[in-house]
C-alpha cells in the first residue's frame, strides 16, 4: 500500500502517489501540509488495519506463547495496553491544545 | 514544586507498584498432575509438576498426602525427586476409601521445608469399585498431616488457574477503584456546579468525568486481556462485564450531551444534573448488580469475594498503594484537562 515517491523519497499511499508526483513537475519541491496530514493519516490507518488482523493471527496461533511462565505475558499485554491507552490519550490531548495554540495565535 | 508534590507521589507510589508487582515472586505451587484419576487397592505414582519449586533441596524430608474434605488423609509410600520441578509420589491405596460414593476428588498436599506446603485442591480422582465404609475404617490408615511448613520469603498466592497472572490484581482492578474515585469527584463538583452556578466547578466535573471515562476504558481492556486466559473468552457476557460496559456508555453519553449544546449554561446544567444521575447509577451497576447474580468476577454471587484467600497480606502491600497512585495520576491528568478547558474558554470569549 505504502510506496515511495521518486522524487522526494516520502513515503505516501498510491492513491496519492500521482498526486504528489505530479505536484513535483512544477517547481515547488516542498510537499503541501495538507497532503502530508491526509497521508500520514491514511498510512496510520492503513498500519492499523493491518495491524489488527496480525496481532489477532498471533494471539490465535502463539497462544502457547502468551500462556507460558504461568501467563506471564498476559501481565505484560496489560501494562502495555494501559500504557498504550495513555499514550493515545495524551496525542489526543496534544492536538487539542496545539489547535488552541493555533487559535490564540490567529487571534493575537 | 509546591504544587507538585502530589503528582511526584503519584508516579513514586506506581513506581512502587510496578517493581513489587512484577518482581515478587510466586508461592510454591502445584501446577500439574498426571494421571489425575487413580484406583483403589494397588500402588500408584502421580508425577507432580511443581511451580516456582526447589523439590532438590532437602528432598529427603519431602512429605505429601491425598486428603480427604472431612481430613482424612493418606500419606505418600515413596517420594522420587526428578528435578526441582518433577516428582514422582507413590501412594498406596488401600481397597477401600472412607466415603459413601464410588467416585471421590482428593486434595494433592505436598510439603517442602523450603517451598512450604503447596496444594492442588480437589484434583486427584480415586475411584472404588463397591462402597464399603465398615472395610475402610479399618483399612484406612488416617495419616496425621502435621508440622507443615511455611515459605519464609515475601510471595504471592499461587492459584492454578491464575498463575502468574494474580498480578493483574494491580494493574486491573485499581483502575476501576480510581475510576471509582475520580467519578465521585466529578459528582461532587456537579452537585457544587448546581449548588454555586460556577462555571469552573462544571469544567472541573467535566475534567474528572473524562478521566474517570478514561480509566474505565483501559479497565475493561486490560480486564479482556486477562479473561482471555483465565476465563477463555475476550468478553464472556459476564454479568459485571456487561454492566460495567454500560456504566461507561452512560458515561460517554455524558460527552455527547455536551457536546450538543451551543448555550454554555444549559450544557453546564444538564450535563451536571446528568452526571448526577450517571453516578447514581454507578453503584448498582458496578457493585449490586454483579453481586446479586452468578458472575465469574470474584465477590459475586455462587462466587467467593477478596477475602484473604484472593489478597492476602502481601498483595494488600501492592494493591491499595496501587488505588491511591492510579487515582493520584488521574487526578494529574484531570488537572491538564481542566487547564486546557479553562484556556479554551478564554480563547473562545477573546474570539
Amino acid at each position: 500500500m505504502l510506496d515511495r515517491c521518486n522524487k522526494c523519497e516520502k513515503l505516501c499511499c498510491e492513491e496519492n502517489f500521482t498526486d504528489l508526483s505530479a505536484r513535483h513537475k512544477g517547481q515547488d519541491k516542498r510537499i503541501n501540509i495538507k497532503t502530508m496530514l491526509v497521508v500520514s493519516k491514511k498510512a496510520i490507518a492503513t498500519c492499523t488495519l493491518l495491524a489488527l488482523p496480525l496481532t489477532f493471527l498471533l494471539a490465535q496461533q502463539e497462544t502457547d506463547f502468551m500462556r507460558s511462565m504461568g501467563k506471564m505475558y498476559v501481565v505484560v499485554a496489560v501494562i502495555a495496553a494501559i500504557f498504550l491507552g495513555i499514550i493515545i490519550y495524551l496525542i489526543r490531548l496534544d492536538r487539542k491544545l496545539t489547535k488552541l495554540e493555533d487559535q490564540i495565535k490567529n487571534h493575537g | 514544586m509546591k504544587n507538585y508534590w502530589w503528582k511526584i507521589l503519584g508516579v513514586l507510589i506506581l513506581l512502587y507498584t510496578f517493581f513489587m508487582g512484577l518482581l515478587t515472586p510466586l508461592k510454591t505451587g502445584i501446577s500439574d498432575a498426571s494421571p489425575l484419576s487413580l484406583h483403589v487397592g494397588q500402588s500408584q505414582t502421580v508425577t507432580v509438576t511443581g511451580y516456582n519449586s526447589f523439590f532438590t533441596k532437602e528432598k529427603e524430608k519431602l512429605r505429601a498426602w491425598l486428603k480427604l474434605p472431612n481430613g482424612k488423609a493418606l500419606a505418600a509410600k515413596r517420594i522420587d525427586v526428578v528435578d526441582d520441578r518433577v516428582a514422582k509420589i507413590t501412594f498406596e491405596i488401600p481397597a477401600y476409601l472412607p466415603v459413601d460414593s464410588k467416585v471421590k476428588d482428593f486434595t494433592l498436599l505436598v510439603d517442602s521445608p523450603v517451598d512450604g506446603a503447596s496444594v492442588l485442591p480437589g484434583g486427584i480422582s480415586v475411584t472404588q469399585d463397591t462402597v464399603n465404609l465398615a472395610l475402610a475404617d479399618a483399612l484406612w490408615p488416617n495419616d496425621e498431616i502435621s508440622q507443615l511448613h511455611e515459605k519464609q520469603t515475601i510471595t504471592f498466592p499461587f492459584r492454578n488457574i491464575l498463575g502468574e497472572t494474580i498480578r493483574n490484581t494491580y494493574y486491573h482492578v485499581p483502575l476501576w477503584m480510581a475510576m471509582f474515585i475520580i467519578l465521585t469527584g466529578g459528582m461532587v463538583f456537579s452537585i457544587k456546579y448546581l449548588v454555586k452556578n460556577d462555571p469552573d466547578a462544571d469544567r472541573k466535573a467535566m475534567a474528572l468525568t473524562n478521566v474517570g471515562l478514561l480509566l474505565g476504558i483501559l479497565g475493561i481492556i486490560t480486564g479482556a486481556i486477562w479473561a482471555k486466559y483465565t476465563w477463555g473468552k475476550y468478553w464472556s457476557w459476564d454479568v459485571k462485564q456487561n454492566m460495567t460496559a454500560i456504566a461507561l456508555l452512560i458515561y460517554g453519553a455524558y460527552f455527547v450531551l455536551r457536546g450538543s449544546f451551543e448555550d454554555a449554561e444549559k450544557k453546564a446544567k444538564v450535563s451536571a444534573v446528568f452526571n448526577i444521575f450517571a453516578y447514581a447509577s454507578l453503584v448498582p451497576l458496578l457493585y449490586i448488580i454483579p453481586k446479586l447474580t452468578d458472575s465469574l468476577h470474584p465477590g459475586a454471587g455462587g462466587n467467593i469475594a477478596f477475602g484473604s484467600q484472593d489478597l492476602d497480606s502481601t498483595m494488600r502491600m501492592v494493591f491499595y498503594p496501587a488505588i491511591i497512585g492510579w487515582a493520584l495520576i488521574g487526578l494529574w491528568i484531570g488537572e491538564i484537562i481542566l487547564r486546557t478547558a479553562r484556556l479554551q474558554e478564554k480563547v473562545m470569549d477573546a474570539g
